[in-house]
């Protein structure tokens, strides 16, 4: 024990001497906010912040940075890649009870990235293919037929472009791919460790325990990388790498109460701040104003205007160890009224019809404010579903007069080829239920195109509604649920006798019609 | 050039009408299929329900894709680039600016016009069957061997219009009609309560030449058939109604073949090019049907077959590849060909249908998939030189047998392929009486049109069968079209042989076919 | 008959001076040859043989069409027998029914047992609809759930009922929500009894599954009132089916939706806790029955917790006394098993999701059965229910391993496919052999076997017998056959048309049963003896036979049988029981359906079809079972079509009637 904590002091002094040279340079920060939603879910939000500086982009030789893995650097480097987002996700994120957050993401795999170079095409496929290898995830399934191109929906979040560059012919393009039957777990949050500073040694991430992770409700993975202007004409950009984890935990399911604490919910305590991060802290979120203590009681704790309190704990390195940041509750009821003021938009989406044949695909977009809300509406149906356009239809419950639908982008779908893309502009009426509804044809498909588990079908990736956001703020989105698309399935077992049945038939035809036109009547001849 | 023949047909077309004239009843029928259509249409949702059919409406055919690429175009999309559209160009041009409370009366006036070409060709059909010479048997001991063949061979062209014989024959036959006394006692009994022997003039002719003809039992005595029969025959058809009621643009295709016949038969050269033309152009397979559009050509103009080819395929191509050209100029792009005739021949959308290609498909080895691709196509077309070749006399034979085979061998077939060529077949009744396995093929039909909906409602909807359900049913179908084309050339060909072996047939020879 | 007389006929018309002269001819060429000794060539003695093998076989198969018929019914006799049964086993692997250790404790029953007792308390829903609802979603909501309510109006004959369906989501912590299995129950049953345990079940049920996080299908919990009408509608809503506002069934659409739903549990518990026994209720709409795996998944979940199985309201013993004994046990619940599926209207609200493919049954709760020692606890309930959800619980697909076809004589065995089918097909092939007998008689059926060929003297070539003719000289009509049907089925479609209004009328009470047997009797028999002479006489009396053309009758008898066989070979592979019910009285009817000369022939005739005409059918079931339950089965008939989309109505109306009016008008027409 003792010499562990030897060795750990001296690599730490070793790092902290690299760190101080390196701090101009590159910054780490980390970052937990933990909040408790009112029906005693807890959402624990970890950010590992790293920024890299423009002069340290140009000064790294092959790809070698300080606190940047080399991986990420070559992906920045070979593909081209200016901006990267790519979530693993398991669960859906309840938008009704626990709001709006960056880090809901759609269920499975998801993947967009913008590129500044030419052929983007094969750098999108050498992109997938890379981090698959580097996540252990099979992203390399995203191929031409699962990748769209959507115009409004993923704006950059950081900013990609100058003026100047749009002119240029190679302006930035934007490509987006996902795998909604994705199973993520322990091997995709390996390798996602370890491309952290101080991977579960020290820091916040030590309060990994994959069993609790993996046990929660919801469960986020998320890395993204975009350009940082630093200078006012954004000549100098340098690179922010963030790398998030967002879980919801629920104490009432794990021991029945609405008190929690991080060794309750996680089965770990906080040991130390991670040497190389220059400022770690974690944030309580309560969404109420009293009747609740904070264990141990914070040094800053301040209110916001919308009821919740919210407590601040920076992390040193000579914070005492084992620390367990958590919160008492007076009262231990739990109430599960949905809060409209915050959850104003509601999406829900379904399957219309049954029957192996056809169907259709139906949005309900329930606006529960008292003003109208414009949204964009994206969608990437795989070819196997073949969408009608002209049955597209959009319906609000409320003064039917008012123009809902914006603009719309149909790309219809290749058979084998790509899929079909929907992007439309919306403005949700007040206090009114929008509902959009397609029809499909159902594709049949070879018996080789079908899944292993062909019984269980297609899955069909989340849609994408984003709120158009004022100007500053990135805009908010949120997920609709995944489909499943149950294609008939021929018999697994039949190639050959279809086969010859069918070849059989053939030939009996050719044969009869062979002697049909080849032979004639003739009287029978009885040679003696 | 195809002036005589076209004379003859004015000679002869005005009693075709006068013949409807004078008896309006056989008109009942014609209308009675138009109401039935109306009142589907209007009344019912049939024809939301037949929209929907696999049987009815294939990815080539759909109203509901044509609609779809009709959207797509109106609103400026390139309707080619997507999986959906696979339809010809010029039908957007088509219905661009139609009215679509106008659309259903259209689909029913494309079968009304598809109907009354069919009674046109039925009564040219009816034309040659009483030109039709049963030579006499002539006592000769040519029993002891076979007929030669250029005995047989003079028999058939004193039978073809195109030498003067002919010519006097039909003289001598219309001359027979005049005199033929009412009360015929050489009729023999089992003749008088038939159908056939009331009218005079469908008597089989020179029954007064030899007095041991009419106890000729082993010759058949065929009641003609009544041109107006087969329109209504068509009109009635369940398959074509459930065809029109789809608003199947198959029925665009089945027009245009009709009336490649039906100009054909009048003579009319370019126009019936033409009209093959747009039928090829529409659904590619009916490029086939040059070929007994040619020998009807042929036969009208007494020309030769291979210089009526060498006159009408030229024609043929050029108005194909205007008909492409005015695409291109509406498209604005090739990118329809790969789209349309690139899945007529290619099968990459394997939607079931009554046909053979789709599970077959979805089943096979991919290696193996494009010889396979081959092998099917081409034997959708390797039966048109030889076929059109032995029975080059009967040409609207040669069309059955070539839309027999199209509606079971091509890529996207659809009951309304069946009911073509099925009314194709009501016009070759004399044939009936031949054929052997009648029954069989016609509950066989009957039972695979009953069980194939219910099948692929168990595999699609109830989940309680699988793909074999419905895949059987197809295979049973496509085996009885099989026997029935067969079954109907070897009834041809016996006949034939009856028709020509005149000694041979009233000695009742035992017959071997090798 | 008429070839032997033609070929006298020409023999005399050719006369002996022409015969002479060939003979001469033939003389002349054949001094040539020696004259041989005559015997049959290898090449001819194959082609006679084969004309008379044909010959026999035609004799035979159309003297004996009718043993088709007998051997089915012997078949069916034997089906109860244990040979035949075979005993149910999972095929999908991955179900584990009953492995899994469960964790519904005595909390949970007692949750159960006080929603229940407050469930007592406030009594009939069908006072205080929107209240009952108002309290389950407040409920379904304190659980954490994602709770709705769908409200509906339903039009029945006399007055408009509002109905309530309160549903609950809940969301499979792991799972990415697109599948699901259904948890329902109804608040009233059948019997009119409050279902309080049911609900409770549910209830606790939904408080139940929010502790695990195993869970990878959501569960959607619902509660229908009143059922199954309820359930109809919110399958509807759930499936986008737009409610329109002509229909008799108008619904909210749900602003709740789960993944696909691929199974369904409907739970019937009247009383309060004191069972003998659960039972299962499989048959769905049309009688679609679920998968094998689920029904046997259920059945062994129940029995590693101790509970006696029945089905059909009947426990079978595990050992009988003797053979006799067991036989007859289980040909009462084969018989019953398939009247219920031959009606094909619901019996309970898992009928209904037949339509989606959604394999589906319901557990009751079975009171006093005998044959049962103990009572059950509401401990074991619980725990058979939770296992059988874990494992559905396992599998992330279709049930599509076992089969869909079965019929159960036990809940513990079933009789597959391929052993009752036979007998089903067996019964109606006897029709399709019919039609082809009637064709060969209406063509060149010969009478005496073929003559041999023989060598025409002096010459190399033979010549077949006379009445052996390349083309069949016999002309079929088809006119009349094909008039006939027709007017038969628009005579049917007439009926289906009015079938619903008839009901109306007879539910108000302006119609009874007498008079509308009366009405249909004479429509049907109008149709036979008036439709005939006018289509006779429209005909020219073709209808009838001569020496070259069929009669009528046959053609019409060859299609109707090939129609009639058809049908019910196709309604076998849908609904075999119903298949069987009507094939056992039409076929022979059928068969005997002829023009007579003979009084007591005739009699026969009509009485047979008359018999087996729906209305003759209906006449049996009021004897055998009582009035009422003729008529009980005769209204469920049309609501089944009107309400849920029974098939039954159809194809009653459609086919099987306008058959049994041709069998009428077979025996009615000219000979």
């Amino acid at each position: 024990m003792a010499w562990t904590n030897l060795v750990l002091t001296t690599i730490l002094g070793l790092l902290l001497a690299l760190h101080a040279a390196a701090a101009p340079e590159e910054s780490y920060d980390e970052k937990l906010k933990l909040t408790q939603f009112k029906d005693g879910k807890v959402l624990a939000e970890f950010y590992f912040t790293r920024f890299i500086s423009p002069s340290a982009v140009k000064k790294a030789k092959d790809n070698h940075y300080t606190l940047l893995p080399r991986s990420i650097g070559e992906i920045i480097q070979s593909f081209g890649v200016k901006e990267l987002h790519l979530t693993f996700t398991q669960g859906t994120w309840n938008h009704e009870k626990w709001g709006y957050s960056p880090l809901s993401a759609p269920g499975g795999v998801q993947l967009w990235s913008w590129f500044e170079t030419a052929n983007v095409d094969s750098q999108w496929k050498g992109l997938t293919h890379a981090l698959a290898g580097l996540f252990c995830a099979s992203l390399n399934f995203i191929d031409q037929s699962a990748t769209a191109e959507p115009l409004l929906s993923f704006r950059t979040n950081g900013t990609v472009t100058s003026a100047s560059e749009l002119t240029e012919s190679n302006s930035p393009q934007l490509r987006y791919g996902s795998l909604p039957r994705e199973a993520v777990c322990t091997e995709n949050l390996t390798p996602w460790v370890k491309l952290l500073p101080c991977q579960t040694k020290a820091g916040i991430a030590s309060l990994f325990n994959a069993y609790r992770l993996f046990d929660g409700n919801f469960h986020s993975m998320g890395t993204h990388l975009r350009p940082i202007c630093t200078d006012a004409m954004c000549e100098q950009r340098g690179i922010e790498f963030v790398q998030t984890l967002a879980v919801v935990l629920d104490p009432m399911r794990l021991d029945n109460r609405k008190d929690w604490s991080l060794q309750t919910i996680f089965e770990r305590k906080l040991d130390s701040a991670c040497p190389v991060a220059e400022n770690t802290q974690i944030v309580v979120t309560v969404p109420e104003t009293s009747g609740f203590t904070f264990r141990p009681s914070p040094p800053d704790v301040k209110q916001d205007g919308k009821g919740h309190t919210i407590a601040t704990y920076p992390i040193h390195r000579e914070t005492p160890k084992n620390m367990d940041v958590g919160i008492t509750w007076s009262n231990p009821t739990v109430n599960h009224t949905i809060d409209r003021t915050h959850s104003y938009i509601r999406a829900n989406r379904y399957l219309t019809g049954y029957g192996g044949e056809r169907g259709g695909l139906s949005v309900d977009l329930y606006n529960y404010r008292s003003s109208a809300i414009p949204v964009t509406y994206f969608e990437s149906i795989p070819w196997i579903l073949k969408l009608y356009l002209h049955t597209l239809k959009v319906e609000t419950s409320v003064n039917k007069s008012t123009a809902v639908v914006g603009d719309i982008f149909f790309q219809p779908a290749i058979d084998r080829g790509r899929p079909s893309v929907l992007e439309m502009q919306l403005t949700l009426p007040p206090n009114s239920t929008t509902t959009i509804s397609i029809e499909f044809d159902k594709a049949f498909v070879k018996y080789t195109e079908h899944p292993p588990d062909a019984n269980r079908g297609f899955d069909i990736g989340a849609a994408v509604i984003s709120l158009r956001a004022d100007e500053g703020e990135q805009n908010t989105r949120i997920y609709t649920e995944t489909l499943l698309i149950s294609l008939p399935t021929p018999d697994f077992s039949m190639p050959y006798n279809v086969i010859t049945l069918t070849c059989t038939l053939i030939a009996l035809f050719f044969g009869s019609m062979f002697n049909l036109l080849t032979r004639r009547f003739e009287p029978l001849t009885i040679k003696r | 050039m195809s002036k005589p023949s076209s004379t003859s047909f004015e000679k002869d077309s005005p009693d075709i009408s006068n013949h409807e004239d004078e008896d309006p009843v056989v008109r009942i029928p014609v209308w009675t299929g138009i109401a039935l259509r109306l009142a589907l249409f209007f009344y019912t949702d049939a024809s939301s329900f037949f929209k929907h059919r696999v049987e009815t409406s294939t990815p080539v055919t759909s109203w509901k894709r044509f609609q779809e690429g009709l959207h797509l175009f109106q609103h400026g999309l390139p309707p080619y680039d997507g999986g959906v559209y696979h339809q010809a160009p010029l039908l957007l041009a088509v219905f661009n600016f139609l009215p679509p409370i106008l659309i259903p009366f259209l689909f029913v006036a494309l079968d009304y016009w598809i109907a009354r070409g069919l009674v046109e060709i039925a009564s040219y059909k009816r034309k040659t069957l009483q030109e039709e010479v049963w030579p006499e048997p002539t006592l000769k001991p040519t029993l002891l061997a076979p007929p030669p063949l250029e005995e047989e061979s003079d028999e058939e062209e004193t039978e073809t219009p195109n030498q003067e014989t002919a010519g006097l024959n039909r003289d001598a036959h219309t001359e027979q009609i005049k005199e033929a006394p009412k009360g015929d006692t050489l009729i023999p009994p089992w003749l008088v309560d038939d159908p056939a022997t009331l009218l005079p003039k469908k008597r089989p002719k020179a029954t007064k030449k030899t007095p041991s003809q009419p106890q000729d039992v082993t010759r058949p005595v065929d009641a003609l058939l009544q041109a107006e029969d087969i329109g209504s025959i068509y009109l009635l058809n369940p398959f074509s109604v459930m065809t029109c009621l789809a608003q199947s643009t198959l029925l665009f295709t089945i027009l245009a073949v009709i009336h490649g016949l039906r100009f054909a038969i009048r003579g009319n050269r370019s126009l019936s090019m033409l009209c093959i033309a747009i039928a090829a152009y529409l659904s590619l397979y009916p490029a086939m049907m040059i070929a007994p559009a040619v020998l009807i050509l042929a036969r009208n103009s007494h020309v030769g077959i291979s210089k009526e080819m060498r006159t009408s395929l030229p024609l043929f191509i050029g108005y194909a590849v205007a008909l492409l050209g005015l695409s291109y100029l509406l498209i604005g792009s090739w990118q329809f060909l790969e789209s349309t005739y690139g899945v007529i021949l290619f099968v990459p959308d394997l939607t079931p249908n009554i046909g053979l290609f789709w599970y077959f498909f979805i089943e096979m080895f991919d290696q193996f998939r494009t010889f396979f691709l081959c092998v099917f196509q081409i034997l959708v077309f390797i039966f048109v030189v030889p076929v059109s070749m032995v029975f080059k006399n009967h040409p609207l034979f040669v069309a059955f047998l070539l839309t027999a085979i199209m509606a079971i061998f091509k890529s996207y077939p659809s009951l309304g392929d069946t009911a073509l060529y099925l009314t194709f077949l009501s016009m070759n009744r004399e044939l009936f009486k031949y054929m052997r396995h009648s029954f069989l093929v016609f509950s066989a039909l009957f039972f695979a049109s009953v069980l194939g909906p219910l099948f692929y409602y168990l595999w699609l909807y109830a989940g309680s069968g699988n793909a074999n359900f419905f895949y059987a049913i197809t295979l049973v179908f496509a085996l009885a079209q099989v026997i029935l084309i067969t079954d109907t050339g070897f009834a041809m060909a016996r006949r034939e042989w009856d028709r020509l072996n005149p000694d041979l047939r009233t000695k009742r020879v035992e017959l071997i076919h090798r | 008959m008429t070839h032997s007389t033609w070929s006298q006929l020409s023999s005399q018309a050719r006369g002996g001076p022409a015969k002479g002269t060939e003979m001469l001819r033939f003389k002349r060429s054949a001094t040539a040859a020696a004259p041989s000794p005559p015997k049959l060539a290898k090449e001819l003695r194959r082609i006679h043989f084969r004309r008379v093998v044909g010959y026999y076989l035609q004799k035979v198969i159309s003297s004996s069409s009718w043993i088709f018929y007998v051997v089915g019914l012997l078949w069916l006799l034997l089906l109860p027998r244990d040979e035949f049964h075979h005993v149910a086993k999972v095929d999908e692997n991955a179900l584990l029914p009953g492995q899994t250790s469960k964790y519904f404790g005595d909390l949970d029953l007692w949750v159960a047992t006080s929603y229940r007792d407050q469930i007592r308390t406030m009594g009939d829903p069908s006072k205080n609809v929107s209240g009952h609802a108002e309290f389950l979603e407040q409920e379904f909501r304190s659980f954490g759930l994602d709770a709705s309510t769908q409200n509906f109006l339903h039009a029945r004959h006399d007055e408009i009922v509002s109905g309530a369906n309160s549903y609950a989501v809940f969301r499979a912590p792991r799972g990415d929500g697109t599948e699901a299995i259904v948890i329902s129950a109804p608040w009233l049953l059948e019997n009119g009894a409050v279902n309080a345990e049911g609900v409770s079940y549910v209830l606790a049920f939904a408080k139940f599954v929010t502790r695990f996080s195993h869970w990878a299908k959501d569960f959607i919990f619902l509660v229908t009132h009143p059922s199954p009408i309820g359930t109809q509608a919110w399958l509807e809503a759930y499936h986008g089916v737009q409610s329109d506002l002509s229909s008799w069934l108008q619904y909210d659409p749900l602003d709740r939706h789960g993944g696909v739903i691929h199974e369904a549990i409907n739970l019937e518990f009247d009383g309060n806790g004191a069972y003998s026994a659960v039972g299962i209720l499989v048959d769905g709409l049309n009688g679609l029955l679920p998968n094998a795996d689920l029904v046997t998944t259920v059945v062994r979940c129940a029995q590693y917790e101790g509970l006696p199985v029945g089905i059909h309201n009947v426990v079978s013993p595990n050992k009988f006394d003797d053979n006799w004994s067991s036989y007859f046990h289980k040909a009462d619940i084969i018989l019953e098993y398939m009247k219920s599926q031959a009606l094909g209207v619901p019996t309970a609200s898992h009928a209904l999701y037949a339509r989606y493919h959604i394999e589906a049954m319901t557990v009751r709760g079975l009171h006093d059965v005998k044959g049962t020692q103990y009572p059950i606890t509401g401990h074991q309930i619980g725990r058979a229910i939770e296992s059988a959800l874990r494992s559905l619980n396992n599998l992330l697909e279709r049930l599509h391993h076992a089969y869909w076809f079965y019929i159960m004589p036990t809940a513990q065995s079933f009789i597959p496919l391929s052993v009752y089918i036979p007998p089903v097909i067996l019964l109606s092939v006897t029709l399709v052999i019919e039609s082809l007998v009637m064709w060969w008689a209406s063509g060149d059926l010969h009478q005496s076997p073929p003559a041999r060929p023989n060598l025409i003297e002096g010459t190399e070539v033979a010549n077949h017998p006379a009445d052996i003719s390349a083309f069949n000289i016999r002309i079929r009509p088809l006119f009349l056959p094909v008039v006939t049907l027709v007017l038969c089925h628009a005579a049917g479609a007439i009926a289906f048309y009015l079938a619903p209004t008839v009901r109306f009328m007879a539910l108000i009470g302006e119609v009874n049963p007498f008079n509308m047997a009366a009405a249909v009797v004479v429509v049907t028999a109008t149709i036979y003896s008036f439709m005939i002479p006018t289509l006779q006489r429209m005909m020219e009396g073709s209808g009838a036979s001569t020496r070259t053309t069929a009669p009528a009758w046959l053609i019409l008898k060859c299609l109707g049988c090939a129609e009639l066989g058809a049908a019910l070979i196709a309604l076998s592979t849908l609904n075999p029981s119903l298949s069987v019910f009507l094939a056992i009285p039409s076929v022979p009817a059928f068969l005997l359906a002829r023009p007579t000369e003979s009084h007591y022939r005739f009699l026969l005739n009509v009485a047979a079809v008359t018999l087996a005409s729906p209305l003759g059918l209906l006449g049996i079931m009021s004897l055998w079972e009582g009035l009422d339950v003729a008529q009980g089965v005769a209204g469920k008939v049309v609501d089944g079509w009107t309400l849920y989309g029974a098939w039954l109505l159809p194809f009653i109306c459609y086919v099987y009637w306008p058959m049994n009016m041709v069998a009428n008008v077979i025996i009615g027409m000219e000979q």
